[in-house]
């Protein structure tokens, strides 16, 4: 596994930003940090294979953490305004400092032609595609004498299909991504991303499973590593985790966690969407273990919460942009493979099983554990054996009786990329996992 | 005391920066909006605490050349940063789509605010007292007033076509949000009421809301069985701000006759998102989404639309674009949202009753890939008015159509409340057994198949 890192001179140059704003500020506070992020997204739309909208979202300026007096505080202003920050800190910069970089780069990208996106079977149907192509450069200078410059290439395809049945419409969604310099040379192909979200919406359609029930439920391969992502890995950012609530002293304390459940947060997963070679605030990227021998491992940290709670630091400081401090979050969540036939977990002959190929958004409320979420391109699997499509299905229950229920985990194994959002902050993560069974959860399905 | 004022003029030169970098052949239409707020904060012992928040101009710029379009993400542009964003905009201008056709949009163009004068905060700071007071009386002698925050809320927009018409919209209100708990150690409920102005807002039922709130979020005491069920206005906004962003992706395709409508008012006086045009300059004005007979009406923007029942579809735009940075352009969406009265106006202070104090939903709509919704519901037991236990939460589910014709009387819109969009909260009462396909609570609990819609 690794993460690519892509040097360039301009990277060179936000680095040389980073580290002077800090170095004319260094007086003004106990300890100083400088984000700059120099960076260009692109994302182009089309749908029924028209071009539709094409959207640039330039990101450039420098974010700045001070210690003074015993308090944080942060601001960020647009290039050309370290004077702001100045001013903001009392102090007068005594030189000029060295020029902004020029705007990135994004001549690898070649959007697609819209008609790439129109379905060779079942052509009839909207398919609206969606290509974003993210160049993101940054650096990190501090009083203590750390720094860091780098850059990531990203380039992510969304694909999402509706069909109309008697006036209704049903979706269905797939999605591909690369990163590193070779992402936009790597294969692909826009058919098979079409197939997937047609057949997922054709699913919707022939759902024929209603109403609220308690089944066997197994996570599908990445899906699996979402669920755990959102009961264990927002539990155990350290901001969260510092809140002390029963849920998480729960956690802590409970001598009923899977001991095969090994959990890890890795931002060097290859093509991961959490991937980076240091994080936010220039740390190297490592790996941290949230899980093992049925035990949670030390919580997911930034400089400043490994500071507040005594925890080791981690590569976990992330923000959206340099407008935003950064924070814990995850970057990719993987869960070790286990041993077992996944086919066999899909077995029950007394109530059948619920699949969740999915997990598409909901929320825990960490206080106590209880969550719900909704669960996409779900199929419920009779205990004869048959597979029946389940549309809008939400699962809920409390985390901690959840997780002690868990009963296998296959030796499959499967990646996916997705958002998270936190505090108004949205991210990309990866999730990457083999299909888990969990003995009894709550769901019901429209 | 500081206060809040137009700052239209700081987004006006951001245009004219903009239009300072273009060469012959681009031109460009911006719009930027911003909020700021001077929040007032008094505890229960009467301290008192001031914060003014200026709040940055953001939104985006449409760059246009040789009839290729693209939307530049503008958040808090300065007119220093303008050429900056012009030069990400000519890098990728090749990639842009074809320029949608504005023949049939109306730009709007002038000046336009929801009320004169500002809003008198003074007047509470020195003496807190009455509101204070009418607050304690809704919520009872069993519950206490922790704190109050008074807060007054400026919403301004400009959009600008080139140098073709601009328009600026100034909204002004106040939100009054306060918390109440039976005991300090007791749970305590936080809720806000929002107006074009203070004399607008009812403490009194503010404050009665608050104290059901807090008893709701008690442990629970009993299960509801009835079929019959209240929502007090602030959950009622809840579910109102679902099913209207559910429509807005799934369209209501099979009409049922309603007692209410849902109703869509750009300018409505009292709303958090009052203007005088959406994000693409388009003229808002007050429309039912949803009118009586259970038919949706479509919206449209410059590049979208969601269609009607029946797939209308509208020739123009119809002031219903929203800007969101991370959906890439603008979106079909909403600006003040309320339910029109209808049925016999719900009583919550005489007789028995289940009211819902929170709906939260189990999902989101825009990622579902039906129209199906599922609310879990907290509710309080309610005898002549006063709270008498929580009830184990409650989970519904179904589609909009259904929660709206399951609806048995809607009183008047008590306040808008914040969000995406805004929502009115009107007191409301649901018959639970007309929610669709047995999915009500204690509905069965194995696996049934049945045979599933084929595709047309």
């Amino acid at each position: 596994m690794s993460t690519a890192t892509i040097a360039t001179p301009d990277v060179a140059q936000l680095g040389e930003v980073a580290a002077w704003v800090v170095r004319e500020m260094s007086g003004a506070a106990d300890y100083l940090q400088i984000f700059a992020e120099s960076t260009l997204a692109v994302s182009v739309e089309s749908m029924a294979g028209a071009a539709t909208a094409t959207f640039a979202d330039l990101r450039e300026g420098l974010g700045c953490l001070a210690l003074r007096d015993g308090r944080w505080r942060y601001l960020a202003v647009p290039p050309g305004q370290a004077d702001r920050l100045a001013d903001w800190a009392g102090t007068r910069p005594t030189n000029i400092g060295p020029t902004w970089s020029s705007c990135p780069d994004t001549a690898a990208f070649k959007p697609s032609d819209p008609a790439t996106w129109q379905a060779e079977e079942n052509g009839s149907d909207p398919i609206r595609a969606l290509e974003i192509f993210t160049h993101r450069r940054y650096a990190v200078a501090d009083t203590d004498g750390n720094a860091y410059a780098g850059a990531t290439q990203t380039l992510r395809r969304c694909v999402e299909a509706d069909v109309e049945v008697s006036g209704r419409r049903y979706s269905g969604r797939s999605r591909w991504l690369r990163q590193g310099p070779t992402a936009t040379g790597a294969q692909w192909s826009a058919q098979e991303l079409v197939q997937t979200a047609l057949r997922h919406a054709l699913d919707s359609c022939a759902a024929a499973v209603h109403g609220k029930h308690r089944t066997p439920v197994v996570f599908g391969p990445s899906a699996a590593a979402g669920f755990l992502h959102e009961l264990l890995g927002h539990a155990l950012e350290a901001d969260n985790f510092q809140l002390d609530s029963p849920y998480i002293r729960a956690l802590r304390q409970s001598r009923a966690l899977p001991t095969a459940l090994v959990i890890r947060d890795d931002p060097a997963v290859e093509n991961g969407y959490g991937s980076y070679p240091a994080d936010d605030e220039g740390h190297a990227a490592a790996a941290a273990t949230l899980m093992a021998d049925g035990e949670i491992g030390s919580p997911l940290t930034s400089m400043r919460t490994a500071q507040r709670g005594g925890h080791r630091r981690t590569a976990n400081a992330r923000r959206t942009d340099f407008r935003s401090p950064a924070i814990p979050r995850a970057s990719n969540t993987v869960v070790l493979p286990g041993t077992e036939d996944p086919k066999l977990l899909l077995e029950d002959q007394d109530s059948g099983v619920l699949h969740v190929g999915c997990l598409g958004a909901g929320m825990i409320y960490l206080g106590t554990g209880e969550f719900s979420f909704a669960a996409l391109d779900c199929h419920y699997v009779t205990p004869d054996g048959h597979r029946i499509p389940a549309r809008d299905v939400s699962l809920v229950g409390n985390a901690l009786e959840a997780l002690t229920r868990l009963e296998g985990i296959g030796s499959d194994f499967g990646g996916d990329n997705v958002t998270c959002g936190k505090q108004g902050q949205l991210i990309g993560i990866g999730l990457y996992s083999p299909s888990i069974r969990y003995a009894a959860l709550d769901w019901s399905a429209a | 005391m500081r206060q809040l004022e137009s700052r239209c003029e700081e987004a006006f030169a951001i245009v004219d920066a903009l239009e300072g970098c273009l060469r012959s052949d681009e031109r460009v239409f911006a719009h930027f909006a911003r909020t700021s707020r001077r929040r007032l904060r008094i505890d229960s012992a009467g301290g008192k605490q001031l914060a003014v928040q200026r709040g940055e101009f953001g939104g985006y710029v449409r760059f246009d050349r040789s009839g290729r379009e693209l939307y530049l993400n503008a958040r808090a542009l300065s007119a220093d940063g303008a050429d900056r964003l012009i030069e990400a905009g000519r890098a990728v201008v090749s990639f842009g789509s074809p320029r949608s056709s504005t023949t049939d949009q109306a730009l709007y163009e002038g000046s336009w605010r929801n009320r004169d004068g500002q809003v008198e905060l003074e007047k509470v700071a020195s003496d807190p007292t009455p509101l204070m007071a009418a607050l304690a009386e809704g919520a009872g002698p069993d519950f206490t007033v922790r704190s109050l925050t008074v807060s007054e809320v400026l919403r301004e927009q400009v959009c600008a076509d080139g140098t073709g018409p601009r328009g600026h919209s100034l909204c002004r209100g106040v939100s009054v949000a306060a918390v109440v708990s039976a005991d300090e150690n007791g749970e305590a409920a936080c809720l806000d009421r929002y107006a074009a102005d203070l004399d607008r807002i009812d403490a009194v039922a503010l404050g009665h809301e608050l104290a059901l709130t807090a008893a709701a979020f008690g442990p629970a005491t009993g299960t509801f069985t009835g079929h019959s069920i209240g929502f007090l206005p602030s959950a009622a906004a809840q579910l109102l701000r679902a099913l209207t962003t559910t429509i807005l992706s799934h369209p209501i395709s099979t009409p049922e006759p309603l007692i209410t409508a849902v109703v869509d008012d750009g300018r409505a006086v009292d709303g958090c998102f009052a203007r005088a045009f959406d994000c693409e300059g388009t003229p808002t004005s007050a429309m039912d989404l949803v009118t009586r007979h259970g038919e949706q009406q479509a919206v449209a923007t410059r590049v979208g639309t969601v269609e009607g029942t029946a797939r209308r579809a509208p020739r123009a735009p119809t002031g219903h674009a929203v800007w969101e940075a991370h959906r890439f352009q603008p979106q079909p969406g909403a600006s003040n949202v309320r339910l029109i009265p209808g049925g016999m106006a719900p009583d919550f202070r005489n007789g028995e009753s289940c009211l819902v104090v929170d709906v939260r939903n189990l999902g989101v709509a825009e990622l579902r890939a039906g129209g199906q919704l599922a609310f879990r519901l907290l509710a309080v037991r309610v005898v002549d008015g006063r709270p008498a236990g929580a009830y184990a939460p409650v989970v519904i589910e179904g589609e909009a159509a259904d929660f709206l014709a399951a609806l048995t009387a809607v009183g008047e819109t008590a306040s808008y409340s914040d969000g995406p969009f805004a929502v009115g909260g009107a007191p409301l009462t649901m018959d639970l057994a007309r929610l669709s396909r047995g999915t009500r609570p204690g509905s069965e609990r194995r696996p049934s198949s049945s045979s599933g819609q084929g595709r047309g």
